[in-house]
């Protein structure tokens, strides 16, 4: 469960992120929508601590984790563009994670190959990142975030800038992954029929 | 606007990261050169020496043929970065590479070579080494913005009637003025400071500030004089940074500039640039050529007795042998890597550039030489006479220009990859590993070399330090040539040689 309670945002005296609270139950994914430039992907970076809050907790799973730093919150996260490791493969990408949390080797591949599966891209595994195409990366960039089993799950327009085919068929992968893995989801997107699709619950994002 | 906030973040986090960098430097520079103007200048020894007419000599020499040599380097390094930058022809990228070759060749290799041609010194050959020196530079500033200029702007300058010449100053100049002037400060800067050519080609009539400073600082021991010298040189190269600095902001164009552009390679354009670029490789190649080959020809015979010696003898002229020699400065290059290297990392790594680290720039290694002699003569600091220290300033000297090397391809990495790492449960540590690292690497080896090569061809401050145990290539080239018989000479011409070898080696592979 995720927990946003009267969190803040400000840079400056500029206010980007204004006293916003919700929940997102267990399993369940939550839709934030808004015009661009409102401050979405900056209340996604304060959830995940890329970013301080000057005002507001963050609890997961009923732990305070607004003092925590980035790497010890537990919360994957899918950017608007993949952000995959140019100098890693797409196998080495995905065992990013799972290297860090130091899991066995076997267990390593046999999780990689899951999520290989899970996105229908086993036979790229070896492949040079810079050789994805634009669904392809994103793909990749959503098992890569999922390996380590995150506690939450955010993802900042994961289907942005992509072609209409390519949309089409990564929001239907996209609602399948995230119904069978029941990972508790946070969806930043400013296409309402894409929060329809994917989210239980819409909060539209509050205007500053 | 949540990079920006993720970048005033990372701003604040790494400022302690610069602890290290900012120590070093202040110990081994700021120190040395704020203790030398406390202790020896005095506005009476400025005063004498601006009513010396000798000195006033020295200081109108350093600024005309500093000027000389900067409109001779723009007169032929513009036209080559014309066509390098907006042609491409079979050869170019051969062609870009001999030309910025010499950038981080010594300077007093750079004028072994003119030597080896010219057989003469004096102003011809001074300029002529200065702009075989610098037009690496021109190449390296005004290349990459000549490039961003858009052809279709030029096309459509055409298309409403206006000559070549007047596309180029109502269109093109505008665009690459800020970058020519940048590269002429920098290139009168180096030619007003030079020391290492001045000295094998000056001839016992010619000298700049630079090499008189350290005339006075150590043939004569006048220490005061000396400083008051450096002052008067540090006054008039602020002024050049600042009135320039004025210009080119003046100059700067609000203009947005392209992405570099498809290169010209219809036959009627190609072949006038491709005589601009043989005309000039000859220019700067010739005298990195003729130190190979006076290296191995005699009287007109050929010998390889100069490599003989170089690599297994041993020379009267030097107190220790040659091979001492090549392995002194390359164990100094590696030391100075290793130290300069890392800490070029950190600053670029903290997102905060300091006006600080540019400082080795504007001061001169003569300044610094003697600020060095003066503040560590005594215990506990009494390291003067270290071997240590050479490397140690050799890597204080490369500092600017690795971080610019480096600085770059840090700040390219996009910070989301950072983001991402850290969201998979990264340290900040391991994110610098395991992410930062491997893309970094093509980088950093590059600014080994950079550093290698600059220690390898460091003079002015190593004159200062240089013992007959610490003698580095560069001084010992400067020692056989400015010492009279032809096996001498012909000895530091395959150390010049050698260096040349080594030196394009090391770029190459970085």
């Amino acid at each position: 469960m995720l927990k946003v309670s009267n969190l803040s945002v400000a840079f400056d005296s500029t206010i980007i992120v204004d006293n916003v609270s919700f929940t997102v139950g267990t399993g369940e994914t939550l839709a934030i929508t808004g015009p661009s430039g409102i401050g979405k992907t900056t209340l996604l970076h304060a959830i995940c601590g890329i970013i301080r809050t000057t005002h507001g907790t963050v609890h997961i799973d009923n732990v305070d984790v607004t003092s925590l730093p980035t790497h010890k919150r537990g919360i994957g996260l899918v950017s608007q563009m993949g952000d995959l490791f140019p100098t890693m493969t797409v196998s080495q990408n995905i065992e990013f994670g799972l290297r860090i949390a130091k899991m066995p080797k076997t267990d390593r591949i046999a999780r990689t190959n899951e999520l290989l599966e899970m996105v229908n891209l086993v036979h790229l595994a070896h492949r040079n990142v810079a050789e994805l195409s634009g669904g392809e990366s994103r793909r990749i960039a959503l098992a890569r975030a999922l390996a380590p089993y995150p506690r939450v799950l955010l993802l900042d327009e994961p289907l942005s800038g992509l072609d209409q085919e390519t949309h089409d068929a990564l929001i239907n992968d996209l609602a399948r992954v995230l119904k069978q893995t029941a990972t508790t989801a946070l969806l930043v997107t400013h296409d309402h029929s894409e929060a329809e699709l994917l989210a239980e619950t819409i909060f539209t994002f509050p205007h500053k | 606007m949540a990079e920006l906030l993720a970048r005033h973040h990372l701003v604040r986090t790494t400022k302690p990261l610069l602890i290290a960098p900012v120590a070093f430097l202040s110990v081994f520079f700021v120190v040395p050169v704020v203790n030398t103007f406390l202790r020896f200048f005095s506005f009476s020894e400025l005063r004498d020496v601006l009513s010396s007419q000798s000195f006033r000599g020295v200081a109108w020499f350093s600024l005309w043929q500093a000027l000389f040599s900067t409109i001779a380097t723009l007169a032929i390094g513009l036209p080559a970065t014309w066509a390098l930058s907006r042609f491409t022809f079979r050869g170019a990228r051969l062609a870009r590479g001999i030309l910025t070759a010499p950038f981080v060749l010594p300077a007093v290799v750079v004028a072994a070579g003119v030597l080896a041609i010219t057989d003469s010194r004096g102003v011809g050959p001074i300029i002529w080494a200065h702009v075989v020196f610098n037009v690496s530079v021109v190449l390296r500033i005004v290349g990459p913005r000549w490039s961003m200029v858009n052809n279709r702007l030029e096309h459509a300058a055409g298309t409403l009637g206006a000559r070549p010449s007047r596309t180029f100053a109502l269109v093109v100049w505008p665009q690459i003025s800020e970058a020519v002037i940048n590269a002429a400060t920098l290139v009168f800067i180096y030619c007003f400071t030079s020391f290492g050519v001045v000295a094998i080609l000056g001839g016992v009539s010619r000298r700049t500030l630079e090499s008189e400073i350290f005339i006075q600082a150590v043939r004569l021991g006048n220490t005061s004089t000396a400083t008051a010298l450096a002052v008067l040189q540090a006054v008039i190269v602020g002024a050049v940074l600042f009135s320039t600095r004025q210009r080119s902001h003046a100059a700067s164009s609000s203009e947005r500039l392209s992405d570099p552009q498809e290169l010209r390679t219809k036959p009627t354009h190609r072949l006038i640039p491709l005589i601009i670029t043989a005309t000039v490789i000859l220019i700067v190649a010739a005298p990195l050529a003729a130190t190979i080959y006076r290296s191995l020809v005699v009287n007109n015979q050929f010998s390889v007795s100069a490599w003989r010696t170089i690599l297994s003898g041993s020379l009267p002229a030097l107190s220790v042998s040659p091979q001492s020699v090549i392995t002194t400065s390359l164990v100094f290059a590696v030391a100075a890597a290793c130290i300069c290297v890392p800490l070029s990392l950190l600053v670029a790594s903290t997102s905060a550039p300091s006006a600080l680290f540019s400082l080795p720039l504007v001061i001169s290694a003569a300044t610094l030489g003697i600020g060095l002699i003066i503040t560590f003569n005594t215990a506990p600091f009494a390291w003067r006479s270290e071997r240590w220290l050479i490397p140690v300033i050799h890597a204080v000297i490369a500092l600017p220009l690795v971080i610019r090397a480096i600085d770059p391809a840090v700040h390219a990495i996009p910070r989301s990859l950072r983001n991402a790492s850290a969201t998979l449960g990264a340290s900040p540590f391991i994110t610098w590993a395991r992410v930062d690292m491997p893309i970094l690497k093509p980088a950093i080896l590059r600014a080994t070399g950079l550093s290698m090569a600059i220690s390898l061809g460091e003079f002015g401050a190593t004159s200062f330090l240089s013992r007959s145990g610490s003698t580095t290539l560069p001084i010992a080239i400067a020692q056989l040539l400015g010492r009279p018989g032809v096996a001498t000479q012909q000895a530091g011409f395959a150390l010049a040689a050698l260096m040349v070898l080594v030196t394009v080696g090391v770029m190459s592979r970085a």
